[in-house]
């Protein structure tokens, strides 16, 4: 690391693709769990207390839900879209989406439409990246969808949906629910007894601190999904199909318990160690501002948000911005299309996309001053 | 100086060909300045690490920080392994000097 300016480089506002630094003790956490004897190797149990058992349960106490069984782990939130959308059961239905949603819910739709196993509508959203509530009833009124897949929060401008009443409407129509968490699990009180949605994707390596090859899904009691992956799950062996109990039904093969042993040690963490979304939400705020006054052009957002900003910046390439704030000055941070394709034609950053910076709840003043000094020198660099 | 590795480098943007050259050695100005040749050198030596980028009439973008021993170059689609011969091949003489 070398000290810049009052700041430590290198930075890190990535955190909308994985988090860094993740909560302190996680290494050592990993670490000793290759010197114990598994308890229960390679299987998800759920009765004893081992590690996926505990991460199960502790998940549970996240998303205020009584019974872990409900929650299958996966490996990302993809494993876990993916699971959700080809387990369903579409057939000849009509599947509501949003333009504001990450490949990871459009790829799997594409494929079933692909396919001709479903039609697919895509709701617009407006200029900051939010769905647009009287689009989304509309859309649900008349298509009278089997599925709706909406995020709570765009990984590329930070915009927050209103899930209680999006969702409310769609259940209240028939359709089956699934709410993509992704980038609003850890910051975001989540309650759900409280939203309409049957079933919740989320991923452990953002803001709940974890190792990437975690996360999970959660499926509200009486939603049925039937298994896409098969094979061994240590119990009901004679069976040639999956056995029904959950979460083992939708968890074959060896799960990677030694990620799961860190997404414990941070759920724990964080339970004992709140984050303060006053202090993040201030440091967005003042690099949204600062990046206006430096001339950049942001993507602004009102309203309730996650910690990211995005924009672009007159005078440069945005493949070379990239580049030039990581090798050159230590920042590093995204640039491009964020797997989000098609929320930059309403944002009006197509077809290349943005710069998104994203904090997390250890960045620092410091490097949000830092950030914004080198960007003034960027707006300014003779060409 | 030689090239140790070519690498292919994935992004997400528009399917541009980008290739990341490797060298045994750190490049310095006398290095940027012989590939800017008859091409257009935009060098920003006053970034913490001097940021340098050079555009060839054939439309082959070279970056890369001074200090370091790699570049990126992004080949235009059309005719993008012609061009990615003769950009070596230049390369190469220019490293034997």
């Amino acid at each position: 690391m070398k000290n810049t300016k009052n700041c430590n480089i290198p930075v890190y506002l990535n955190n909308a693709a994985t988090s860094f630094p993740k909560s302190p003790g996680i290494g050592e956490e990993v670490a000793a769990f290759f010197k114990k004897i598994p308890k229960h190797p390679g299987r998800a149990g759920t009765t004893s207390e081992d590690t996926l058992s505990l991460c199960r349960k502790e998940l549970a106490h996240l998303l205020k839900t009584e019974d872990p069984s409900r929650l299958v782990l996966c490996k990302n939130a993809t494993e876990a879209l993916n699971i959700a959308v080809l387990g369903i059961g579409l057939k000849g239905e009509v599947v509501i989406t949003t333009a504001m949603e990450h490949n990871s819910v459009l790829r799997p739709l594409y494929l079933l439409e692909k396919k001709g196993v479903i039609r697919l509508e895509i709701v617009p959203c407006d200029a900051e990246g939010r769905v647009i509530k009287e689009q989304w009833e509309k859309r649900i009124d008349e298509f009278s969808p089997k599925l709706v897949v909406l995020n709570q929060a765009s990984n590329v401008t930070g915009a927050v949906n209103n899930i209680e009443e999006l969702l409310k409407y769609a259940k209240e129509k028939e359709s089956i629910t699934l709410l993509d968490a992704s980038q609003s699990i850890g910051l975001f009180d989540m309650d759900v007894s409280r939203i309409a949605a049957d079933m919740i994707a989320f991923t452990g390596h953002k803001y709940l601190l974890g190792p990437s090859g975690t996360g999970g899904l959660y499926i509200k009691e009486g939603i049925e999904v039937e298994p896409v992956f098969v094979g061994g799950t240590g119990i009901r062996s004679d069976l040639k199909e999956m056995p029904p109990e959950m979460p083992l039904r939708l968890e074959p093969g060896t799960p990677p318990v030694p990620a799961f042993a860190g997404l414990l040690h941070s759920l724990k963490w964080q339970k004992e160690n709140p984050v303060s979304l006053e202090k993040m939400a201030n440091l967005t705020r003042d690099l949204e501002q600062g990046l206006i006054k430096k001339g950049t052009e942001v993507i602004e957002v009102a309203g309730e948000r996650t910690f990211i900003v995005s924009c672009r910046l007159p005078g440069w390439d945005l493949k070379e911005v990239g580049y030039v704030l990581e090798r050159s000055f230590g920042i590093i941070c995204r640039t491009g299309l964020h797997c989000a394709p098609l929320i930059h034609e309403y944002i009006g950053t197509a077809p290349a996309g943005s710069i998104r910076f994203s904090i997390s709840r250890f960045t620092t003043r410091e490097e949000i001053d830092y950030t914004l000094d080198v960007i003034g020198e960027l707006v300014n660099a003779d060409h | 100086m030689q090239i140790t590795e070519i690498k292919k480098i994935e992004d997400c943007f528009d399917g541009s060909v980008i290739f990341k050259y490797l060298f045994s050695e750190e490049m310095d100005e006398d290095l940027m300045n012989k590939i800017g040749e008859g091409n257009k050198l935009q060098y920003f030596p006053d970034f913490l690490r001097p940021f340098f980028k050079i555009t060839t009439p054939a439309d082959l973008q070279i970056k890369g920080i001074l200090g370091d021993r790699d570049f990126e170059v992004i080949f235009p689609q059309t005719d993008k392994w012609k061009k990615k011969k003769e950009f070596e091949t230049n390369l190469q003489k220019i490293l034997q000097d």
